[in-house]
């Protein structure tokens, strides 16, 4: 198989967002690789990421696709395993105006930027809250662990940010401990976890994942305002098209632990290039179908190939409908289409895609 | 329409809440109330709802998974709730389910062949060892799985997959209406939709009767001929699947519609926020369950429970106000 190098592409600017345009975060190359039942298994690779202040990514793939270990990567939670090797750069601008490379810097440096400069918020809002501890402990705790700052200074921080998020009676929520908060309430408490520390990047892993609709909704909305306010740039990780499309103003396609298509949200909806882009989108159940005759939902046959497959040429070949042999030879490089949008698909330019207009054409 | 294959009247479903040394019941939670609806023979019901609003326990419920605390479930003229023994045995073949998590569903020592032929064994349909194995050939084919996944276990399958064998064994017994419940959540987006069709397919293709669990209004409006909306153990709203997507009459079903996110921006609503969670089951609010929630609350709402109002022949919503939708 031959390794493909991804090509430097000129940064992507996006529309829509707060952004200084200054760069936050410059990952470059990343590359994970566990040890496992005796023998190397490659779960994201050569992947680079681009963010600006005040811009909202989306880091978007089915499971499996490495989305969440890009993620753990960089909040340093995989240096301490040592059957997972990591590399690549990842230079985050800092507060102090230090440029560090988080996968270079010391562990007790590292305990420093996580939680000042970097901030995540994990899916599973039931397994991330210890039970033994009250919430208002645990925010504190966090708070404390990365400011100097007085209890009571850290109190009303805490408080502060709880109302922001919504909660009612934060006082009480404080004394109260994870079991008797509904899902909702404990995703909202690990979000003011991850903002009280006021950091410049949030990396939200799966963080409406579990939750019911009309709380996802709510939380998205929080986000979005606390997002404009702050100025915050947000790493959203998720698998959800929808979300994806209410949020980001930037989405990046992961497949078998590749990047294989970014662009910006609307662009990439509208004419998204990869083959697995536009089948993924195709995938997603709509309102609007009880008034539609003939809409037929597809989805993509086959499966994603588990770490451990190796695929020859393009991961997506297998299930392809526009595969060729050239595709299962060879692994395509990422491909300018346009400015801001590259696509790793050997034969984007005489497919020439589009976006899902039959739904629209359906509905009309 | 037929008349209804199924046709469950004031379903009723409490649980206790168990506290102290010698536990002892001090209150309870009333899961399901007052649900009645039909499901006539090949007819796809959708019950959609949030998490605890009581949804998978109706399901449960119509199957005698869970016994019902009171109320009626008419099948085929008689009442499924007074079964008991060969009767029971005799119901199981007629109504089986589909679980949601395809990987806490198959028994992981046994290789598919047996998980599929137990059905057959327990209901003693096909004696016969050759004249099963050709019949767990013809289900794999059903649900578009080869032959050779006969001796595979089911580690050795993929989420997809696995959701096709539950699938196959429900259907195994020929059953004439099946419980799915939530059966596409726990898998991935791709083959989420593989699924769908796979569903719709059978629907099609053998007439399957279903009643289809599901909090994704969007997945339901697909694949349902009627919706029931559901809120904290009660029906809001009920109707065909154009009416109740397309015309909702009840607040919360234009709530839990707005919040569906949708790629296509053209295809957005005004989102309307929901504030707050969903009140504790224990205790719920008095008159309407909705009305804490509610944007078009009024006084009147917490003073009674309000009835299933018609809107027409097919749909009925069960809110106080005329002006909703």
């Amino acid at each position: 198989m031959t390794e493909s190098t991804v090509k430097s592409y000129p940064m992507p600017v996006t529309g829509g967002s707060p952004s200084d345009g200054e760069t936050l975060l410059d990952l470059r190359n990343l590359s994970v690789s566990y040890h496992m039942a005796g023998q190397q298994v490659r779960a994201v690779r050569n992947v680079d990421i681009n963010l600006k202040s005040g811009e909202v990514v989306a880091l978007v793939g089915e499971s499996g696709s490495g989305k969440s270990t890009i993620g753990h990567a960089l909040m340093g939670l995989l240096r301490y395993e040592d059957k997972v090797a990591v590399s690549g750069t990842a230079l985050l601008r800092c507060k102090d105006g230090v440029t560090r490379d988080l996968f270079a810097i010391s562990d007790r440096e590292m305990k420093r930027v996580r939680g000042n400069d970097i901030s995540i918020v994990f899916q599973e809002p039931m397994s991330s809250l210890n039970p033994l501890h009250s919430i208002g402990h645990q925010i504190t705790e966090a708070l404390l662990a990365h400011r100097k700052l007085r209890r009571n200074e850290a109190r009303e921080r805490v408080l502060y940010y709880l109302r922001r998020l919504g909660i009612p009676n934060p006082e009480q929520c404080m004394a109260r401990y994870p079991h008797q908060l509904s899902g909702g309430m404990r995703q909202r408490v690990m979000i003011a976890m991850a903002l009280c520390c006021e950091s410049k990047l949030l990396v939200a892993d799966e963080a409406t994942t579990a939750l019911d609709a009309t709380v996802q909704a709510q939380i998205i909305d929080l986000l979005k305002s606390l997002q404009a306010e702050t100025g915050m740039a947000i790493l959203f990780i998720t698998h959800d098209l929808g979300v994806v499309s209410e949020m980001a103003d930037r989405a990046i396609v992961l497949y078998a632990g590749q990047i294989v298509e970014t662009a910006a949200t609307r662009d990439l909806f509208d004419t998204p290039h990869m083959p697995y882009t536009r089948a993924l989108l195709e995938a997603i159940p709509r309102l609007g179908s009880s008034q539609m005759k003939g809409y037929e939902l597809r989805g993509i046959p086959g499966r994603a190939p588990s770490a451990f497959e190796r695929v020859d040429g393009c991961s997506f070949n297998p299930r392809c409908a526009y595969a060729t042999e050239a595709c299962r030879a060879t692994m395509p490089e990422l491909d300018m289409a346009k400015r801001e949008h590259l696509v790793r698909c050997l034969r984007w330019k005489e497919l020439q895609l589009g976006g899902c207009d039959e739904f629209a054409a359906a509905r009309r | 329409m037929n008349s209804p294959l199924l046709d469950v009247k004031n379903l009723q479903k409490r649980f206790d809440i168990r506290r102290g040394l010698i536990p002892r019941a001090v209150g309870h939670i009333h899961a399901v109330q007052d649900v009645s609806f039909s499901l006539s023979s090949h007819e796809v019901l959708g019950i959609v709802g949030e998490s605890g609003s009581g949804k998978t326990t109706i399901g449960r419920s119509v199957l005698r998974l869970t016994e019902p605390s009171d109320g009626e479930i008419i099948f085929n003229g008689k009442d499924v709730t007074k079964f008991s023994g060969s009767e029971l045995r005799q119901y199981r073949r007629s109504a089986q389910i589909i679980f949601q998590d395809p990987y806490a569903a198959l028994n992981p020592t046994m290789t598919i062949e047996e998980i599929l032929s137990e059905p057959l064994i327990v209901q003693n349909l096909i004696k016969d060892r050759q004249k099963r194995k050709e019949r767990v050939a013809e289900l794999l084919d059903m649900v578009g799985l080869s032959a050779d996944y006969m001796t595979r276990l089911p580690n050795e399958l993929s989420g997809g997959q696995r959701q096709r064998v539950v699938i196959a064994r429900a259907l195994a017994v020929e059953p004439q209406f099946v419980v799915a419940d939530e059966p596409v959540s726990a898998l991935d987006v791709s083959v989420q939709a593989q699924i769908i069709a796979l569903l719709r397919d059978l629907k099609q293709r053998l007439g399957l009767s279903m009643i289809f669990i599901s909090h994704n209004l969007a997945v339901v409006e697909y694949l349902a001929d009627r919706i029931a909306v559901v809120y904290l153990g009660r029906i809001m709203e009920i109707g065909t699947a154009a009416e109740v997507c397309g015309s909702p009459k009840h607040p919360y079903t234009i709530a839990l519609l707005s919040a569906v996110l949708d790629p296509d921006t053209s295809n957005r609503r005004q989102r309307i926020i929901l504030q707050g969670d969903l009140p504790d089951p224990a205790n719920p609010p008095s008159g309407c369950v909705f009305r804490t929630r509610c944007p078009y609350a009024i006084a009147d709402c917490a003073t009674k429970v309000p009835e299933m109002r018609s809107v027409s022949a097919t749909h009925a919503r069960a809110c106080i106000r005329d002006d909703v939708g």
